[in-house]
């Protein structure tokens, strides 16, 4: 007779786990450091008394002795060590006589590594690790996938995309939470639980780390959150250490009547961990058997996620940045098109900071990578900013890349009515999660009414659902169209967006500033617009977040609908606020500007103090030399723009802001400086070149050449470099900056195709100097004519020659010295 | 956590108790209290007892042997070590590469204070093991880290399985041997007796630091007078 999955078990009755593999083997004699999987070869029959000790006691599942099993630690012993786990458990399930009720689990445990950007294992090479494990446990004949103790978002995607890609067997998958309900690097049952959901796992949940009376709190939020029926195993309380062994302060009894509180909870499956022996799992079972089972509820959650963040679509509007998209936008597509991720960047974080709740990324521009740009641009976004991402692109396989890569769900833009655009990314959005955003459009084109709207967003829904897509993960569209050529479709789209909640009771969204297209003072018909739409219940805005107009208008509408609890964001955002004399919609704020503390000294001073009579600049100037000279950004860029009215920007630049910069440069070279000042002094500088350059047609004037850097193979550090970075640039060199843990082929190749005279290599260990040395060696070998300055901790002028340097400077103006040398000479 | 103020101001580059202007020091203040909400330090601390062959400067650590002539120095007259893994978790890195993006002032600052607080940290579990080993009648040995001297990177890899610190917190290692999260230690810790007697005298030995066994002479951060930088 063939066995039934798991699956016609899950949800339907108690699934019961085993415990603490690793404690059991440690009483049956395996040493500290002793790799556990290794006795499956060395102790088959401790191996299966261990199996057979749960399944005595009741285990439905019994995990394989797999859990650091990878080929990272393995090799190709790999699957010697896989078959045999599978191979003890079944004969241990054989000798219990439960080969119709229990169940093999494929355990698979963290790799170990971190992935990149953070470390230095490759999301995809993880995806393959997992993969492997996977098929191996599968061929060997596991009955499901355990995933478990996953302490790391971007990992637990990674395995559950390996496990589904590599069988078809259930996944189901717990991960360690600290008291407080974080992971390691920051993820709660919450945005795992929508990560997880968007992945389709089979079951999830928690293990390791806590006891059960700590897990408590952490079950109850991911019973509130989950539809996916909910896994508990902990460690048998919380450890300490006695003559050089691991003990825990919970008994067996205790350990079982905290478990039956758990399962009361709403969980579907419970079991135990570390410390957890077959005594304790059978106590719990005796416990937990007799109680009521309740099967899980879907919850209908909009939801999407980053690495640490989970933001649920419900009552209040949530606000997506629109400043990631170069449509319009000059300096964006500048900075794509030359591969200036920093610019990018600092676009997504300045909309986190004026208070974005999404992200819309969309990186298409004619004649670039969009795949491999949009992979670069998500990388490295989320690992430095907390928000969903909301992935803009009209290519699918861009948006399959992305969505893979995305630590967390995201949303999707978009999808429309038309037949070939629901067959292919449904698909996708099926496999990897998201939500959706719709257009309800369709081949017949733009409906002009509400009605039709509804019809196609029907169907979209319907479309969906063939896929198991929720109408909870797709957003309708309004379709908002600009009122210039329409003078009616203001309305048209306010009343789609009305009866999307009320007839369709689903959620929305809208492109907000189209509205207002070819008309002049366009954040007016914006804001009011925007206050309109949300009033007639818009779930989702894509606005500009730096525009003041546009977050008064939410802010207010907050205030104003009971949605802004104490009316504090109003307050905080406002307490300070000053009717505008003369509205001018490019000049920021009093209450945007982060330096607006430094701001009336300097202004202070330039009404009442005029420049003293050695000033080393003409005295118009003075105001901007001395903002940059004591480092404030803000005024540096307002002072700017106030020269500019009288100046040319080359004069500005040779008369004003290059002695300013050296003005510092040379105090910090005489030691009066320190390195934090020198640093403000470039950002100061740096705003205020950002200024000089929007006026210029043709920069091509202050550009004083082209240098490389790098973080050298095997090095992590790069705020060497960085700093390096930062005052190049403000000395006018254009940066090529190839990151850090560089191989030395890259730099070569850069400098070959980019034909760079200088390349600065930095490393920080004595241990990463020799890829230092073979990064000199090839560039003599390639590129002959290419000086080297190199920089470091470790390095000294000596060791410098000795590896075969050019130049060894000690800090980053000793670099600038050497690049004007070098380009003087040319 | 006990900061001390003049080291993040060293690391800045402020030689010699020179003290950072208002604007600077109200920057650390500032990146200081995102860091303390931030960081999320764990640590694993585990004893075992050490074997010797002196003739070649190995020592025997559960099952591992190590070659170093800087280790044993350190250990010398030691029977058993505590192996330490400490971390502050990853919030440190993620903050400084957003400020990267942002400030490289900032950058420079949260890079400062998260290295004081790592240290800081280690500081305070080393006097709690003194405490602790007191009754004992024994105290620690300076601490010392994979990389000080001859004692090689690789050992990285057995002391991190034998803490079983990426399981614990989650401290892991790059494929060229670099901690991840980059604001983590990892040490072996000697233990002596305190009674016994030293030639050198056991004060003066405990009064060693990191520096003065790092045979990197020209380090910016060097401690010893000597060796500082103008």
């Amino acid at each position: 007779m063939k066995k039934n999955s798991i699956l016609e078990k899950l949800n339907k009755d108690w699934i019961f786990f085993d415990g603490g593999t690793g404690s059991v083997l440690q009483s049956l004699g395996l040493q500290a450091g002793e790799l556990p999987e290794t006795w499956n070869l060395s102790h088959p029959d401790e191996v299966v008394s261990l199996h057979e000790g749960y399944l005595n006691a009741g285990s439905t599942v019994i995990n394989t002795n797999t859990f650091g099993a990878n080929r990272l630690k393995y090799g190709s012993q790999l699957s010697e060590i896989v078959n045999s786990a599978v191979r003890l458990a079944k004969k241990a399930r054989m000798l219990a006589g439960r080969e119709q009720d229990a169940y093999i689990a494929l355990d698979i445990g963290p790799t170990g590594r971190l992935l990149e950007p953070m470390g230095d294992l490759p999301f995809e090479e993880a995806v393959s690790i997992f993969f492997e494990l996977a098929h191996l446990g599968y061929e060997a004949g596991a009955d499901l996938i355990l995933i478990e103790t996953m302490n790391d978002s971007y990992e637990a995607k990674a395995a559950v995309l390996g496990a589904k890609e590599a069988c078809e067997l259930p996944v189901f998958i717990t991960m360690v939470f600290d008291e407080n309900g974080k992971m390691l690097t920051g993820g709660t049952p919450e945005s795992m639980t929508a990560m997880l959901e968007g992945l389709h796992v089979d079951a999830l949940g928690i293990n390791c780390s806590l006891g059960p009376r700590q897990m408590l709190p952490i079950v109850k939020r991911f019973a509130a959150c989950s539809s996916t029926p909910l896994i508990v195993n902990p460690n048998a309380g919380l450890p300490r250490v006695e003559n050089g062994k691991t003990l825990y302060d919970l008994g067996a009894d205790e350990f079982a009547s905290v478990m039956r509180e758990i399962a009361l909870l709403g969980v579907q499956g419970v079991g135990g961990c570390c410390g957890t022996t077959p005594e304790y799992i059978r106590k719990t079972i005796s416990l937990v058997s007799p109680l009521p089972f309740s099967p899980v509820r879907k919850k209908h959650h909009t939801v999407l996620s980053s690495f640490s963040q989970c933001l649920c679509i419900e009552d209040a509007p949530v606000l997506i940045g629109e400043r990631i998209n170069p449509t319009g936008k000059k300096k964006l597509k500048e900075a794509l098109q030359n591969h200036d991720l920093e610019y990018v960047l600092s676009q997504g974080l300045a909309q986190e900071d004026a208070g974005a709740h999404i992200l819309d990324v969309n990186v298409g521009l004619p004649g670039i990578d969009e795949k491999e740009l949009m992979t670069e641009v998500i990388t490295r976004l989320q690992s430095i900013c907390a928000l969903p991402l909301q992935i803009d692109t009209s290519n699918p396989s861009v948006l399959e890349k992305a969505l893979r890569i995305y630590n967390g769900k995201a949303m999707i833009n978009s999808i429309n009515g038309k037949q070939e655009s629901m067959d292919s990314i449904f698909p996708l959005a099926a496999k990897y999660g998201g939500v959706l955003v719709a257009l309800p459009l369709d081949e017949n084109g733009i409906p002009d009414n509400a009605d039709k709207r509804l019809e196609i967003a029907q169907r979209i829904y319907n479309e969906a659902a063939k896929y198991g897509i929720p109408r909870e993960d797709i957003v309708i569209d309004g379709l908002c169209m600009t009122v210039s050529s329409d003078p009616l479709s203001a309305l048209t789209t306010l009343e789609t967006i009305r009866r999307v909640r009320d007839e369709l009771s689903g959620k929305s969204i809208l492109g907000v500033s189209n509205i207002s297209f070819g008309l002049p003072a366009r954040e007016l018909l914006n804001a009011s617009f925007f206050t309109m739409a949300m009033h007639s219940g818009l779930s989702c805005a894509i606005i500009n977040p730096n525009n003041e107009a546009m977050m008064q208008a939410y802010r207010s509408f907050l205030a104003l609908t009971g949605k802004d609890q104490n009316f504090q964001a109003y307050i905080s955002a406002y307490k300070d606020y000053t009717v505008p004399k003369i509205r001018d919609g490019k000049a920021p704020s009093a209450s945007e500007s982060s330096d607006s503390k430094n701001k009336p000294k300097v202004g202070n001073g330039n009404e009442n103090g005029a420049a003293p009579l050695n000033s080393p600049v003409s005295s118009a100037f003075f105001p901007l030399y001395e903002a940059i000279r004591r480092g404030m950004a803000q005024s540096a860029a307002a002072e700017t723009k106030k020269c500019l009215n009288n100046e040319e920007a080359m004069e500005l630049v040779d008369g004003c802001l290059v002695p300013a910069l050296d003005s510092v440069g040379k105090d910090f070279e005489k030691g009066i400086v320190f390195l934090p000042q020198l640093l403000m002094a470039a950002e100061a500088a740096q705003a205020a070149f950002s200024v000089v350059k929007d006026s210029m047609a043709n920069t091509a004037g202050i550009q004083k050449g082209t240098v490389i850097l790098a973080t050298v193979k095997g090095d992590i550090h790069d705020i060497g470099k960085n700093i390096v970075k930062v005052m190049l640039e403000n000395y006018g060199y254009s940066v090529i900056d190839l990151g850090r843990d560089v191989a030395p082929e890259r730099i070569v190749d850069t400098a070959i195709e980019n034909c760079v005279p200088v390349v600065g290599l930095s490393a920080l260990m004595t241990t990463t100097v020799p890829s230092m040395e073979e990064t000199i060696r090839q560039l003599r070998l390639n590129k002959p004519d290419t000086k080297v300055v190199v920089g470091g901790a470790v390095l000294t002028k000596e060791y410098a020659e000795k590896i075969g340097a050019d130049y060894y400077a000690k800090d980053a103006m000793a670099t600038v010295r050497f690049c004007d040398m070098v380009y003087k000479k040319e | 956590m006990n900061l001390r103020q003049k080291e993040i101001w060293r690391y800045l580059g402020y030689q010699n108790g020179i003290e950072p202007e208002t604007e600077i020091l109200e920057k650390i203040n500032t990146q200081g209290k995102l860091l303390q909400d931030a960081i999320h330090p764990g640590h694993v601390l585990k004893r075992f007892p050490i074997q010797w062959k002196k003739s070649d400067n190995i020592i025997f650590i559960a099952g591992y042997s190590v070659s170093s002539v800087s280790l044993a120095r350190n250990l010398e007259g030691c029977s058993e070590v505590y192996l330490l893994a400490a971390t502050i978790g990853l919030a440190p890195d993620r903050l400084i590469r957003r400020a990267s993006i942002t400030s490289m002032t900032d950058a420079l600052i949260l890079q400062a204070i998260s290295t004081e607080m790592i240290e800081a940290y280690c500081r305070q579990l080393v006097v709690d093991l003194n405490e602790l080993l007191l009754p004992e009648g024994k105290i620690t040995r300076p601490r010392f880290s994979p990389g000080y001297g001859d004692l090689s990177l690789e050992f990285q890899k057995p002391l991190l399985l034998l803490l079983d610190a990426f399981k614990l917190i989650g401290l892991s290692l790059t494929s060229s041997l670099l901690l991840m999260p980059t604001k983590s230690v990892t040490a072996i810790i000697g233990i002596q007796t305190i009674e016994k007697p030293k030639e050198n005298g056991e004060q003066s030995d405990n009064k060693e630091n990191a520096c003065s066994l790092c045979t990197l002479r020209n380090c910016a951060y060097r401690k010893d007078e000597a060796e500082t930088k103008p």
